[in-house]
């Protein structure tokens, strides 16, 4: 029976440590009561149960498919701004200095065979400027005078072409990436950083740690609502319209970032269309209610008001 | 609103008498004639929701052979969604029924003819 209770004891570690200590006790008693003599260890239907209880409980799902929905758009929507953000930050910190303005000057005259009018740069890496949709980059400019682009002068110089069509060009040299827009007058480069590797995985990383934090702050906010209509109702109706504010934008934001990379061409930053004119005043609103929501589950979770009456017997 | 299966069976249950958890799988495993056994997870996870909804509440806690059991009764809000239940659940049989009915009426002719 000791071993039947040690297996017990396992298996309710799927619900999380509240819940074990307010209802542990009596579930533990309710699986020995059920458990033939000399049972040395629950069925695996029992475990299975168990166990899909505790899943069940850790996520607060409940039954319907509104609570689903809410649940996986709130995921969906922390994963993709939590891998925007790990991508900031894998850029932030791993991205080294561009070029001066002297050695772009030098890097673009090298390649075109002629004297560059002028440089101009563009914001920081990953920024959060929003009025600023590219990453950053310095951009030269040549001088409008039928300058004829001559492409080969780039394998000369070290660097290998990427992609090539009758609009752009992009090569890479080491940790540099250049674009020639081709369509452009005043022909024009632009030299940015090709993405370091660690930019993948923390993107990633970020996508599911976030991804797990939305579900986690879903299950917290599941918690708070409890037993409590009122509350629930202004919680799930605040959390739908935060999502309601987020969500196309991340997915348009997903698809953009996806495609930039699939093209080979410039990947927007994820968060870039929330810094829209017409959008900032509702991306404003979603943060606020984030926030908000962020503070209604960050408060203790009222403990149970049922307060039975307790009676002890030796036997029973 | 309906009721899941397992929460009808843990409310017709508790229509009599107070039970324990152990009792509550039990009683459930009898009323349904076998049909339906409920695991642990089950049963807490529909208690939980049916103690929020108001339909039970905790009646008392014993400790028995250093067992804790905590005893589940019936709340009034409980037994009137349970009417409510068995009232809908009649309505629908009832009209499956007559549609049978109705079905077997039209086919007998057939029959007869063939």
């Amino acid at each position: 029976m000791k071993s039947y209770q040690a297996w017990c004891r396992l298996a309710l570690f799927a619900f999380p440590r509240d819940y074990r200590r307010r209802r542990g006790p009596e579930m533990l008693a309710t699986l020995l009561d059920g458990s033939c003599p000399g049972q040395t260890r629950p069925s695996v239907r029992e475990l299975l149960g168990i166990v899909a209880g505790g899943l069940r409980c850790r996520l607060r799902l409940r039954p319907g498919a509104g609570p689903l929905v809410l649940a996986c758009s709130t995921v969906l929507t922390t994963a993709i701004l939590g891998g925007a953000a790990a991508t900031w930050l894998a850029w932030a910190i791993t991205s080294p200095a561009l070029p001066s303005d002297a050695e772009a000057k030098a890097i673009a005259q090298a390649v075109v065979g002629a004297a560059p009018a002028g440089v101009r740069r563009t914001s920081i890496p990953y920024h959060l400027d929003f009025d600023v949709e590219q990453l950053s980059g310095v951009e030269v400019a040549f001088p409008d005078n039928g300058l004829a682009w001559a492409p080969r002068r780039l394998n000369t110089e070290g660097w290998s072409v990427a992609r090539a069509d009758n609009y752009g060009l992009v090569a890479y040299r080491a940790d540099l990436k250049m674009t020639v827009l081709l369509y452009s007058r005043p022909l024009l480069l632009r030299i940015d950083h090709a993405e370091p590797p660690i930019v993948t995985t923390a993107t990633i990383a970020g996508f599911l740690l976030c991804g797990l934090g939305g579900w986690l702050l879903n299950a917290r906010l599941g918690r708070r609502c409890a037993g409590r209509p009122a509350v629930s109702a202004w919680i799930v109706a605040v959390g739908a319209l935060t999502i309601e504010f987020f969500l196309p934008l991340c997915f348009y934001a997903l698809v953009e970032y996806i495609g930039g990379h699939i093209n080979g061409g410039q990947a927007e930053p994820v968060w870039s269309p929330l810094g829209w004119q017409w959008v900032r005043v509702l991306a404003g609103t979603g943060v606020a209610m984030a926030i908000a929501l962020l503070v209604v589950s960050l408060m203790p979770v009222p403990p149970d008001t049922a307060t039975p009456r307790k009676r002890s017997m030796s036997t029973g | 609103m309906s009721l899941q299966e397992p929460s009808f069976l843990i409310l017709s249950a508790l229509t009599t008498r107070p039970l324990h958890g152990y009792g509550l799988v039990s009683e459930v495993q009898k009323l349904s004639a076998g049909r339906v056994r409920l695991s642990v997870g089950t049963l807490y996870g529909a208690l939980d929701r049916l103690a929020e909804q108001g339909f039970v509440s905790v009646d008392r806690e014993e400790t028995v052979g250093g067992r804790l059991r905590r005893y589940y009764v019936l709340t009034d809000e409980g037994a009137e969604a349970l009417a409510a239940e068995v009232n809908h659940l009649r309505a629908n049989a009832d009209l499956a029924a007559s549609m049978l009915r109705k079905r077997a009426a039209q086919s007998a002719p057939r029959l007869a003819a063939s």
